[in-house]
């Protein structure tokens, strides 16, 4: 849906702020009323941004809280989303994890919305998320919020098919020092020092972290050795603070760095030395009646630099320029000699505005405005930074139509240089047949625009300004959105006094435009060059099912199964004329990852042992552009003990992740095998 | 003495006596079939149609129709005009508002008929009765009642007192609105051999560093319930504060045990039906109004905090027995 001005819907939406703080003003009663008492008090920002119970809610909704969290057998964030129907997460190689939610799952994923605390840390460098990078340990994540479905009205255009917000801690919550540490299988070493306190009138939390592994074992690639070098190593800070003027107004800021020393590639590793930092600030008013106006900013700074071996085009060829076979009509030199560092950096303002506009009509409002710069000689084949500034102004409403029935709709209207404007939108029924059965209809239209990497990349191998020897990636001149419409039926069912919650999820997402890459001729030495263009059409198709039961504090049960079917095609060679079909499709459904299961149990004995497991079940699965891998049942435990003393805590732990044969991970050479990890905490209070 | 004979003295007695005897059986009759086809007439005003609401009148009248099968009629008006009450009010013998706004609408007009306000906090009960009538007396003196939707703190202290056994310091956390009832708070808690701990606190006060000291030394934490603001600003860092330094609130809706305190005590819309129907069944009082605290409440608690907080709790129905003694003494 493409619109003609922004800015008269901008204007619209100042409007309508300024129409409705006097609204809700004018009805201030000086007196304590029912509503005081029956209101719920909002503790769970949600990823739609408006406080709803799960029951409300337009989208499927799955919630790692922090029970699930210390019971998992996680040691790292992305080992999390094994718990959540539908996402697949993989590491592509021991320094990088990849996390998708339905489409076909790459080096780097790239349709899923991730935020820390409501900021984005997607990067439009990689059109991905850096899991090494975000800093966040698994002990200071409050709980996860994941909207398994497009999220695109409420969160814009990166959160085409699912959306994650990971809330973090209060530093209210925790108090004096507290020391983490994690060793074992793989190398891996990891480590936190964290001090929760007062400076003045500020409480923060503020953790220095170190976290590393040497990555899978060496292999076998095509029946030869293989070394793998793929080890990470890296140091993060961070600081979270809270500081409460008054009642009605509170201000968090968070602060951080972290410094990796990683490794990219599969088969062919170079090394990359990372540094990103980010600052955060979110400013939260409320109102009489409990109207919340919020102020978002942040900055995001990613700056890396590939240790790409200069080599001399003789060495890569592995031809002599004084032979007869030396393709070029210049000598021989040495090249990757260049400018191998890249940066990219955002700045983002957002002013939210949550009211509650009529007895059964609440509003979440907002307007935004992001600035993307890039640079990367490298990727785009310019020292000159490359930037998009966007706009994005939203609202999603939830009419309560009767004690059975609730609307949500959400639109979200986006301005970008590249693209224009357009708009997506959400729409979702909601019949409660009593309180406990919730049945939700729901559709969504969305749009993702494309990155600044998939509208600028350039990817050249020069002799000089004017002869190319190799050209890996370009961008075609005029990408267009993606496009998602998507319908789905969702029940959400409670059981035994709500100790059992039941969820399901039919879904039908139709994926056009999607921008991937096609091959076309080049003039350079292997004649050909990929394209990076809307070139992928997907139907999938699928059901999600989840359940969680919780019949006691001590037991914690939680198991899904997903099924999904992608049918569509990719063009892989261009079409010989303008105008004309592609010369070569290829079938995209050998790429669906079709069953996954999973099953998580915990119980917790009187003497505070707690004995935990998690199964994992993926069927056999071909990466798209990577390797066939086999299906596996992946078998986690875990044991752990917390000792109290007064004023401190002594906490200890012994993972085991794949407690049976390896299996492949993204590449065949990627096997995981059994790995060991001793955790042990303390805390001080 | 003249002898009469029993007949003719008798004649005229028995004449009178049939007459009078088969009119009083007619007015019997008549009255008896007039009362017995006069079903008593109550008008529900509710501030609007949502679903605890709609919950209190649908309730209302199930309790009432199942006692008393032909015994009511009812009407349910939400959010009327003054024009569409005036209308309603002729037929009605009981008013019952549910709701503030129902209750400054149906005052407004100040009906002749007895009125009954639920779901309604004393407070604005209270500000309503003084802005229509002149003082809470005077609507009382119009037959005029209401029933608390706010569950007397004495409750909210016992409970805590039941669950922490050991408990010497009570933290209660006061509002604008609630600051009036410290000293009255204050003798209470101190008959039950405990100490106060209070903190006060208006929309300008920093809410961690003002609450901080007073939670940090108490052992067991009470806010109790103000205005919107206030609870929802004040909710999340009490909460944050009690998991930090292990303190155990108790909260005074189910929300905000939901969020992570150790247990509430509170009037659900049930616990407003049963104590409304109750009522209208057998009127405290037929010549006044009254304010009335609430007989039923709900009891909650979060185990999961109770995990937390290790604290060991026993069986609900222990709590719920020690609760339902204690509350009545």
């Amino acid at each position: 849906m493409h619109l003609p001005s922004f800015v008269s819907i901008n204007r619209l939406f100042l409007s309508s702020l300024i129409i409705a703080a006097p609204a809700t003003a004018a009805n201030e009663i000086d007196m304590l009323t029912e509503d005081d008492l029956l209101v719920e008090i909002p503790i769970v920002s949600n990823v739609t941004h408006m406080q709803q119970t799960l029951a409300q809610t337009p989208a499927a909704v799955t919630i790692i809280d922090r029970q699930t969290i210390q019971a998992s057998t996680a040691v790292d964030i992305t080992d999390l989303f094994r718990l959540v129907p539908g996402f697949q997460t993989y590491y592509v190689n021991g320094s990088r994890r990849g996390v998708t939610y339905h489409a076909l799952g790459d080096k780097y994923p790239r349709r899923l919305e991730v935020k820390v605390d409501g900021r984005s840390v997607y990067e439009s460098l990689f059109s991905a998320v850096t899991w090494s990078t975000i800093g966040v340990e698994l002990d200071e994540i409050d709980h996860i919020e994941i909207v398994r479905g497009a999220n695109a009205a409420a969160d814009g255009s990166n959160a085409f098919l699912a959306s994650i917000n990971i809330v973090t801690r209060s530093p209210l919550l925790d108090s004096g020092l507290s020391f983490r540490a994690q060793v074992g299988s793989a190398q891996t070493r990891n480590a936190a020092i964290s001090y929760s306190g007062k400076v003045g009138v500020v409480d923060h939390r503020t953790t220095l972290s170190v976290r590393g592994n040497d990555g899978f074992d060496d292999g076998t690639f095509r029946g030869q050795p293989l070394a793998i070098t793929d080890d990470i190593e890296s140091v993060s800070f961070a600081t979270k603070g809270l500081w409460t003027p008054s009642a009605n107004n509170n201000i968090e800021f968070q602060l951080g760095a972290t410094k990796s020393d990683l490794w990219v590639g599969g088969r062919d590793y170079v090394n990359r030395d990372m540094s990103y930092q980010y600052q955060y600030v979110n400013w939260n008013r409320l109102s009489e009646k409990g109207n919340k106006i919020q102020l978002i900013g942040y900055h995001n700074n990613l700056d890396f630099e590939d240790a790409v071996i200069p080599q001399k085009i003789s060495e890569v060829l592995g031809v002599d320029d004084t032979s007869p076979f030396w393709p070029l009509p210049v000598p021989d030199k040495t090249i990757f000699d260049g400018d191998n560092r890249s940066q990219s950096e955002r700045w983002d303002l957002e002013l939210r505005t949550s009211l509650k506009l009529a007895d059964k009509l609440r509003a979440v409002t907002g307007a935004a405005v992001r600035n993307d710069t890039v640079t990367s000689q490298t990727f785009f084949d310019t020292p000159d930074d490359i930037s998009e500034t966007s706009y994005r102004a939203y609202t999603n409403l939830e009419w309560t139509q009767s004690a059975k029935l609730i609307f949500n709709g959400g639109v979200i209207v986006e301005d970008r240089e590249s693209t224009g404007t357009y708009a997506s939108y959400r729409l979702a029924e909601n019949y409660l047949f009593n309180n406990d059965h919730v049945f939700r209809v729901a559709i969504n239209r969305s749009f993702r625009a494309p990155t600044l990497l998939e509208n600028n990349q350039m990817r050249l191998v020069r002799y000089n300004q004017d002869l190319i020897l190799d050209a890996t990636v370009i961008s075609d001149l005029d990408i267009e959105n993606e496009e998602l419409q998507s319908y789905e039926i969702g029940y959400a069912g409670y059981f035994i006094n709500r100790e059992l919650s039941l969820d399901m999820r039919l879904y039908y997402e139709q994926l056009r435009n999607i921008i991937d890459e096609r091959r076309d001729q080049y003039p350079d030495l292997d004649n050909f060059v990929n394209i990076r263009d809307n070139t992928d059409t997907q139907d999938i198709k699928g059901i999600e099912i989840q359940a969680v039961y919780i019949p006691s504090d001590q037991f914690l049960l939680r198991g899904f199964y997903s099924h999904s079917n992608i049918s569509g095609t990719n063009c892989h060679t261009s079409a010989p004329a303008v105008g004309e079909p592609c010369s070569r499709y290829r079938n995209l459904a050998k790429y669906s990852l079709n069953n996954t299961l999973g099953l998580m149990a915990s119980y917790t004995f009187d003497g505070g042992l707690r004995l935990s497991s998690t199964v994992n079940h993926n069927s056999a699965l071909e990466h798209f552009r990577a390797d066939n891998v086999e299906s596996f049942t992946r078998i986690d435990l875990k044991a752990a003990k917390t000792w109290d003393f007064n004023r401190s805590s002594v906490d200890l732990s012994l993972t085991v992740q794949n407690a049976g044969d390896p299996y492949q991970e993204y590449y065949q050479f990627n096997l995981f095998k059994t790995r060991y990890i001793i955790g042990f905490k303390m805390n001080f209070y | 003495m003249a002898f009469t004979h029993p007949t003719q003295r008798l004649k005229p007695f028995r004449r009178a006596t049939v007459i009078q005897l088969i009119g009083l059986l007619l007015l019997v009759f008549t009255c008896n079939y007039a009362f017995a086809d006069r079903k008593t007439a109550i008008l529900f005003v509710a501030s609007k149609s949502a679903a605890d609401y709609v919950e209190v009148l649908n309730t209302v009248q199930g309790h009432l129709e199942a006692r008393y099968p032909q015994g009511y009629e009812f009407k349910s008006k939400f959010r009327p005009s003054g024009k569409e009450l005036a209308s309603d009010l002729p037929a009605a013998d009981f008013v019952v508002t549910i709701g503030t706004a129902a209750a400054d609408i149906v005052f407004s007009v100040k009906p002749n008929v007895p009125v009954l306000s639920v779901l309604i906090t004393e407070n604005a009960f209270l500000a309503l009765a003084e802005k229509y009538y002149g003082s809470a007396e005077n609507a009382f003196a119009s037959r005029v009642s209401s029933i608390s939707l706010d569950q007397p703190v004495a409750r909210s202290i016992a409970l805590a007192k039941l669950l922490v056994p050991n408990a010497r310091d009570i933290g209660l956390m006061l509002g604008p609105a609630s600051l009036q009832r410290q000293p009255e708070l204050e003798r209470h808690i101190a008959d039950m051999s405990l100490r106060p701990q209070f903190v006060s606190i208006s929309a300008k006060d920093n809410p961690i560093h003002t609450i901080e000291p007073v939670l940090r030394r108490s052992d067991v934490f009470i806010p109790i319930s103000d205005s919107r603001l206030i609870n929802i600003a004040t909710a999340k860092w009490i909460l944050h504060l009690s998991y930090r330094y292990k303190v155990p609130v108790i909260a005074f809706s189910k929300s905000y045990l939901k969020a992570g305190a150790l247990a509430a005590v509170y009037s659900s819309p049930a616990d407003v039906a049963g104590d409304t129907a109750e009522w209208l069944k057998n009127p405290k009082s037929k010549s006044n109004g009254g304010l009335y605290a609430p007989t039923y409440y709900s009891l909650k608690f979060n185990e999961s905090v109770a995990a937390n907080l290790k604290i060991k709790l026993n069986a609900e129905q222990f709590y719920r027995d020690q609760f339902s003694q204690e509350i009545k003494q």
